[in-house]
């Protein structure tokens, strides 16, 4: 399938604060405008500028089946960056994203949502077992040589969120980064558009783009494994 | 109750529960902390139990090893996120670090936040960062308390200004020995629309710091402090403190919500099996280990019947990564019953805060006397498990508030304007 993929500018974000703060039918005809009128958002004017993770929190908590993905804004820290990320796709179906120009910080979050793969969580609350800790990673990417987490929410690796640089010329080298994309080709969307049909199946980000599943990219080392366990309190 | 005063009341989610065995509640699935359904479900649940917030602790990384005690994962503002979808007048308060954050980025952050619930937003400032998170937010080492602390009052400092800027459309500029920058008016990176939207999404500032510095930077910024108590005499004094305090600054004193860690049970024995239901599956040595950690001592060295008040005088030595409201509640709750280090272990299930187990009337009782005695405004209610213990202070001790009137009739204006209005 193509995807249909509609723009928020940072106006539309901000007016769409007010419409959010009201009250819950307002919010769920919000929602179920925005269900209908595309598979993608894609969030903000640009790179740089003002925060979008905020409002795709509250457009994913309003939605059920479109894919949101905001533009990275003024410079979040890469962990935060990570972990807000890795915590919207868990809680809403694998619906999330981020885009970038910057191919390297998509790489490196990319990584870090490997750093807790999802099925190393056993959860077996008789033997009194939550989580293979030998899986849970800090990992190593020279560009950030600070930075390896782990992020404290588990990512299914075969489902990471999308990444998305934005580039007019199409060519992808950054292990990690799933998609190329000319912003300036992508219609913005402006409240009271024709819809389509809403009531298509939620899928997750990578099948509505019709992307492979993800793939393990990362080197780490095991970040609590070992002796002294109970140190690790 | 004294006078016509409610309770102002806020749960902490601690997506499991504050108990080191609550991942393993029997019947629930661990892996729902994960879903939107989890925070849903804990929105309605929140409302239905009278409370005026749900308020989420954290930390940057993952402050212990998950397979010990799982604990603080989801990110709050995306669960909160949730939650303000849900509901319209809960109030969302989010712990953010300012070890682990940059003034300009977060006030750009909090702020469509706080737009988008409707001016129900707070930030629970904290200074903390731990683990590998250290090394991630480019620390050479673990700071310590005064480095912490130094970072936190500049952060806020900058972080007022910027707000300041954006409410007044002017440049902003913060020169200081951490953060330094110049923005243009157009390149604030807020939009106008949430600007025009201040004062009411000024996120409310929420502390617990209870060292000396953390309690000098309550009085001089905070709006809400959750503190941590144990004894009421002592809340009392620290309360009438802060409140002088903060007239030395000029301002109107926070609101003092001291954290109440709770299992109620209809009689005291139900309330008795209903603690160990959950206690008993945590690891075994956890709660010493955490003890001794917090106290700076070699837990072998400890003589668990010996009097607490001598033998943590004699061998606690005050690490800089510790809180200290924390000792310095358990201290005192031990000194005040003279306790010995088992007995006071089994307290410290509560981890520094007022520790509970017992009946509806009982726990109601403490509260209205501690409110009566200007310790408290209301209450940080702590749950052993969640969803369970949410659940059950709304089956069981709501309706017992509701009888004796110590539940209000919010009125009909954003979460942040009305804490703003109920400050003395």
């Amino acid at each position: 399938m193509t995807a249909h993929i509609l723009r928020l500018s940072d106006d539309t974000l901000a007016r769409l604060a007010g419409t959010a703060a009201g009250d819950i039918d307002t919010r769920r005809a919000l929602g179920a405008e925005l269900d209908a009128i595309a598979d993608v958002l894609l969030l903000g004017d640009g790179p740089g500028g003002p925060d979008r993770t905020v409002a795709a929190g509250f457009l994913l908590a309003l939605t059920r089946r479109v894919v949101v993905v905001p533009i990275i804004g003024s410079a979040q820290h890469p962990i935060n960056l990570g972990r807000a990320t890795a915590a919207l796709s868990s809680l809403h179906g694998h619906r999330g994203g981020i885009a970038s120009d910057d191919a390297d910080v998509l790489g490196l979050l990319s990584r870090l949502w490997e750093t807790w793969p999802s099925d190393s969580l056993i959860g077996d609350i008789d033997a009194g077992v939550y989580v293979d800790d030998s899986r849970i990673l800090r990992i190593a990417d020279p560009r950030y040589p600070t930075i390896g987490g782990p992020l404290t929410v588990p990512v299914d690796v075969t489902d990471k969120p999308v990444t998305i640089l934005l580039t007019a010329t199409h060519t992808l080298h950054e292990p990690g980064v799933d998609l190329a994309l000319d912003i300036s080709t992508l219609a913005h969307w402006a409240p009271g558009a024709v819809r389509r049909d809403a009531r298509a199946e939620a899928g997750s980000a990578r099948a509505v783009l019709g992307l492979a599943p993800s793939t393990s990219i990362a080197h780490g080392t095991p970040a609590f494994h070992g002796a002294g366990r109970l140190d690790q309190v | 109750m004294s006078g016509e005063r409610t309770l102002i009341l806020g749960a902490n989610i601690y997506d499991y529960g504050t108990d080191a065995g609550s991942w393993r509640t029997p019947g629930e699935d661990p892996r729902r902390p994960f879903t939107a359904d989890f925070w849903r479900d804990t929105a309605h649940d929140a409302e239905r139990a009278g409370m005026d917030a749900i308020f989420l602790a954290d930390s940057p990384g993952l402050s212990a090893n998950p397979a010990i005690r799982p604990m603080r994962l989801v990110e709050p503002l995306t669960a909160l996120a949730t939650v303000a979808a849900e509901t319209e007048r809960l109030g969302l308060i989010s712990t953010v670090s300012t070890s682990a954050n940059d003034p300009v980025e977060l006030a750009r952050r909090l702020l469509p936040f706080s737009a988008y619930s409707g001016g129900r937003f707070g930030w629970n400032v904290v200074t903390g960062v731990t683990g590998p998170a250290v090394t991630d937010f480019g620390y050479a080492h673990t700071p310590g308390r005064d480095d912490r602390y130094l970072r936190a009052e500049e952060f806020l400092d900058a972080y007022t200004a910027f707000l300041a800027a954006v409410r007044e459309g002017t440049d902003y500029v913060h020169e200081g020995p951490l953060f330094a920058a110049a923005i243009p008016r157009r390149e604030l990176g807020v939009d106008p629309a949430i600007g025009a939207l201040l004062p009411d999404v000024a996120p409310v500032i929420v502390q617990a710091g209870g060292s000396p510095r953390g309690r000098q930077l309550a009085a001089r910024t905070a709006e809400v402090v959750f503190a941590a108590e144990t004894v009421r005499e002592t809340a009392a004094q620290n309360a009438a403190e802060l409140r002088t305090l903060a007239a030395g600054f000029g301002r109107t004193a926070p609101l003092v919500l001291p954290g109440i860690h709770l299992i109620v049970g209809s009689t005291e024995e139900e309330a008795e099996r209903r603690f160990a239901l959950i206690h008993e599956r945590g690891p075994e040595g956890y709660l010493l280990q955490r003890f001794s950690a917090m106290f700076g001592i070699d837990s072998a060295r400890l003589d668990l019947d010996a009097p607490a008040s001598a033998e943590l005088a004699r061998l606690s030595t005050d690490p800089a990564s510790s809180p200290v409201g924390f000792q310095k509640a358990i201290a005192a709750y031990g000194a005040q019953g003279g306790l010995t280090i088992r007995a006071l272990l089994r307290y410290f299930a509560g981890f520094g805060h007022q520790f509970f187990v017992g009946s509806p009337e009982r726990l109601v009782d403490i509260m209205t006397e501690w409110a009566d005695a200007g310790a408290a405004d209301g209450f940080t209610l702590l749950f052993d498990s969640n969803p369970w213990g949410l659940r059950e202070f709304a089956e069981h001790v709501t309706p017992v508030l509701r009888r004796r009137g110590l539940l209000a009739e919010r009125p009909a204006e954003p979460f942040g304007r009305w804490v703003r209005g109920a400050r003395r």
